[in-house]
């Protein structure tokens, strides 16, 4: 019992903070998002002798979070947040131009469609390859690289919109 | 490599590294600056999606997976309880003896119990918004209006496996819990309960039933009417 809760802090101590952040771009809604964390590593533990390979752990509990988060609007059909009122970790002022574009990327990931977020964060937060984020995913190599791109495009069009427009606006 | 499959391939992965990628950027600058600019884009993706995390979270994450464990003893010992009471009430001891016992007892007595046992998990230096406490009250119906004390801590919990609210507030360096406990948790409201070194006390409403607990020094009761005076009950 005490090797099981060794393993067992070791993974959140490794992963929680991974996890949050998974969350809280997956679910876009903050207020539930420490509810679905809190979930997944409950139902991790219950089921922590499942895991045959500690190298596998991250991506299993990436698995079981995003059981969680489809059991949720299995169960209630969540109400939709209106992008354009939602505030992303807007506690701080915007105040340099580096934090202006920062905030405005998070809008922009908000706005972008699920499953190209996804992939998205899996890369990026996670630090998933390709075939990784496919099989977290059950999609094949190149539709999770095309997603990829895609987002990366959508993304970089709108910050390099902005430029022009803020270059225009000073010139 | 051409150029439009370079280009979808470092959109798709800006830190790919493989051979081919860099060939190409060592054959075309306009190439290698490509990459190195999404190299930098990249970066500036990282920073936005990495949100603050709740401080000493993992911590939280331990204590919660620690009183799931203490509730479903806790149900285990109800269940025994229940057929001792049982069998008590077999050989003769009238119901009227046994339901207050229980009415007066569970509510207050598992809160302070629930209290205790997350002593060292509430973190010290925290302090909570108005609208984070909020943000949780609102799901029992709840508004706090007004700042009472400093809150250290809140964060949904099991309470007798009913999704309940854990509030710590701290003034002047005392601690007050607060819990917010749904009608439908089937425990009863009761008046005052004096355990160990901790006085817990409860009011109830339409809607659910708030406990609050201090030191056996300060007065439960002052606390419970200072926050009930800044609570809005109100269910959406």
């Amino acid at each position: 019992m005490k090797t099981k809760y060794l393993t067992y802090e070791t993974l959140v101590r490794a992963y929680s903070k991974d996890l949050y952040r998974y969350a809280y771009w997956l679910c876009r809604d903050a207020n539930v998002v420490d509810d679905i964390v809190q979930e997944t590593f409950l139902r991790a533990w219950r089921s922590l002798e499942s895991l045959k390979d500690n190298n596998a752990a991250k991506s299993w509990l990436i698995t079981i979070l995003r059981r969680e988060n489809a059991r949720r609007f299995e169960r209630k059909q969540l109400d939709l947040v209106d992008i354009d009122d939602y505030e992303v970790s807007d506690l701080t002022s915007t105040s340099t131009e580096q934090e202006m574009e920062n905030h405005l990327l998070q809008r922009q990931i908000f706005k972008l469609s699920e499953e190209y977020r996804e992939p998205l964060i899996l890369q990026v937060i996670g630090g998933f390859s390709g075939e990784e984020i496919a099989s977290i995913l059950e999609l094949n190599k190149n539709t999770v690289m095309t997603r990829l791109f895609r987002a990366r495009n959508q993304l970089k069009e709108i910050l390099d919109t902005n430029s022009m427009q803020k270059g225009a606006q000073n010139g | 490599m051409d150029d439009l499959t370079f280009r979808r391939r470092i959109y798709a992965d800006p830190q790919d590294s493989g051979s081919d990628i860099k060939s190409a950027c060592s054959a075309d600058s306009k190439k290698a600056k490509f990459k190195a600019d999404m190299m930098d884009f990249d970066d500036k993706l990282k920073n936005a999606l990495m949100i603050d995390v709740p401080e000493n979270y993992a911590d939280r994450v331990l204590l919660n997976k620690h009183l799931n464990s203490k509730n479903n003893k806790s149900k285990i010992n109800t269940v025994r309880w229940a057929v001792a009471a049982s069998i008590i009430f077999a050989v003769g001891i009238s119901t009227s003896i046994l339901y207050p016992l229980k009415n007066t007892t569970m509510l207050i007595s598992h809160a302070i119990s629930h209290m205790e046992s997350e002593l060292d998990h509430i973190p010290t230096n925290s302090n909570y918004t108005l609208e984070q406490v909020n943000a949780k009250l609102a799901e029992f119906g709840g508004t706090l209006v007004d700042n009472i004390a400093a809150i250290k801590f809140v964060s949904f919990c099991r309470f007798e496996g009913t999704r309940s609210l854990h509030i710590v507030m701290s003034d002047k360096g005392e601690d007050v819990t607060v819990f917010i406990v749904p009608k439908d948790s089937g425990l009863s409201s009761q008046s005052t309960v004096s355990q160990n070194r901790y006085v817990g006390t409860s009011l109830s409403n339409k809607f659910a039933d708030m406990v609050v607990i201090t030191e056996e020094k300060s007065s439960a009761e002052d606390w419970k009417k200072r926050i009930s005076s800044k609570i809005n009950w109100q269910k959406a």
